[in-house]
C-alpha cells in the first residue's frame, strides 16, 4: 500500500541532494546542476537548461546572501519542476558573496500543474528562515536535510 | 498623539519577480515577518507563477498607512494604486533586511 513517489515524477527527493560536491566557481556550479538534471532525466537538453540558468542569473544574480544562491530556470528544456540542493565542498564565489550552499529550482517553461508552483512558493518562503538556513548550511546529513526540505515543500 | 502605536497600523505589499518562483514569496515572507514584528496589520500580494495571492482590494490600499512595492515586473492591477503613496523597494534589498527597510520608511512617514 506504500506507493511512496516512485511512480509520479518527484518534484524532490534524495537523489537531489548532492552533499560535498568539487565545485571551483559559479560555472563549475551551473555546470554541475544542469549536467545532473540531464542525468536524472529532468532535462532533456543539458545545454539549453544552462542556457536558461545563466540567463536568469545574468538579468539577476541569485545570490541571496553570504551563504545561500538560488539559481533557477523555466526552460523548455525541463520534463518535471523539481529542487535540486547542491552543498559545495568550497565556498565559491557567486557574483560577491562566498556561498557553499546552492538551492536550484527547475521548472518546465509551461507548467500545468499548479501544485508544484505552490510547493517551490513554499519552499521559498522558507528560505529566508535563518534557522532554517542555519541547519541545511551546517548538516551533512542527507536524511536531514530530506526531511528538512520535504516539510517545507508540503507545509 | 505621542501614544499612537504600530498595533493599528496597516502595511500593504505587493511583490513579483520576473519568474515567479522564489524571490516573490521571498520577499513577500520577509515583508510579513517584519512587519508582524513591528506589529503592523500586515497584508502582502504575490504575483508569482502560481497566479496572484492574498490580492489586495481596493479598501485594503485605501486603508493602509504603508503600501509597498517590491517588483521586476510590471504587475497586474496597478490602477488599484494610483494616488497612492508607494514605497519600491528592491527584491533583494527587502529579502536581505526588511527590517532596515522599514525602519527607513517609518522615518520618512515621520512614525516614530
Amino acid at each position: 500500500m506504500m506507493i511512496k513517489g516512485e511512480l509520479k515524477l518527484d518534484i524532490f527527493n534524495k537523489n537531489y541532494i548532492f552533499l560535498n560536491a568539487n565545485l571551483k566557481n559559479k560555472e563549475d556550479a551551473m555546470d554541475f546542476i544542469a549536467g545532473k538534471a540531464s542525468e536524472l532525466g529532468i532535462s532533456k537538453d543539458k545545454k539549453q537548461t544552462l542556457e536558461d540558468l545563466w540567463g536568469r542569473e545574468k538579468e539577476f544574480n541569485t545570490a541571496i546572501d553570504d551563504t545561500l544562491a538560488i539559481p533557477h530556470a523555466k526552460s523548455l528544456s525541463i520534463n518535471f519542476p523539481v529542487v535540486l540542493v547542491v552543498k559545495s565542498k568550497n565556498s565559491i564565489d557567486w557574483g560577491g558573496e562566498n556561498i557553499k550552499l546552492i538551492i536550484s529550482f527547475l521548472t518546465p517553461k509551461y507548467n500545468k500543474e499548479n501544485i508544484h508552483l505552490t510547493m517551490l512558493s513554499k519552499i521559498s518562503r522558507k528560505l529566508i528562515d535563518d534557522n532554517f538556513k542555519a541547519i541545511l548550511n551546517e548538516s551533512n546529513d542527507i536524511d536531514v536535510i530530506y526531511e528538512l526540505i520535504n516539510d517545507a515543500l508540503n507545509s | 498623539m505621542g501614544g499612537e502605536t504600530n498595533m493599528a497600523r496597516k502595511l500593504v505589499g505587493l511583490c513579483a519577480c520576473t519568474m515567479g518562483l522564489a524571490h516573490t514569496f521571498m520577499a513577500a515572507e520577509a515583508l510579513e515577518k517584519a512587519a508582524k514584528e513591528k506589529g503592523y496589520d500586515v497584508k502582502v500580494e504575490t504575483q508569482g507563477s502560481d497566479g496572484i495571492k492574498n490580492k489586495l482590494t481596493s479598501d485594503d490600499i485605501a486603508q493602509a498607512d504603508i503600501i509597498i512595492h517590491s517588483v521586476a515586473i510590471t504587475p497586474e492591477g496597478m490602477d488599484r494604486f494610483e494616488g497612492y503613496e508607494i514605497y519600491e523597494v528592491e527584491l533583494r534589498e527587502l529579502i536581505k533586511n526588511p527590517k532596515g527597510v522599514l525602519e527607513e520608511i517609518e522615518e520618512d512617514l515621520g512614525f516614530k
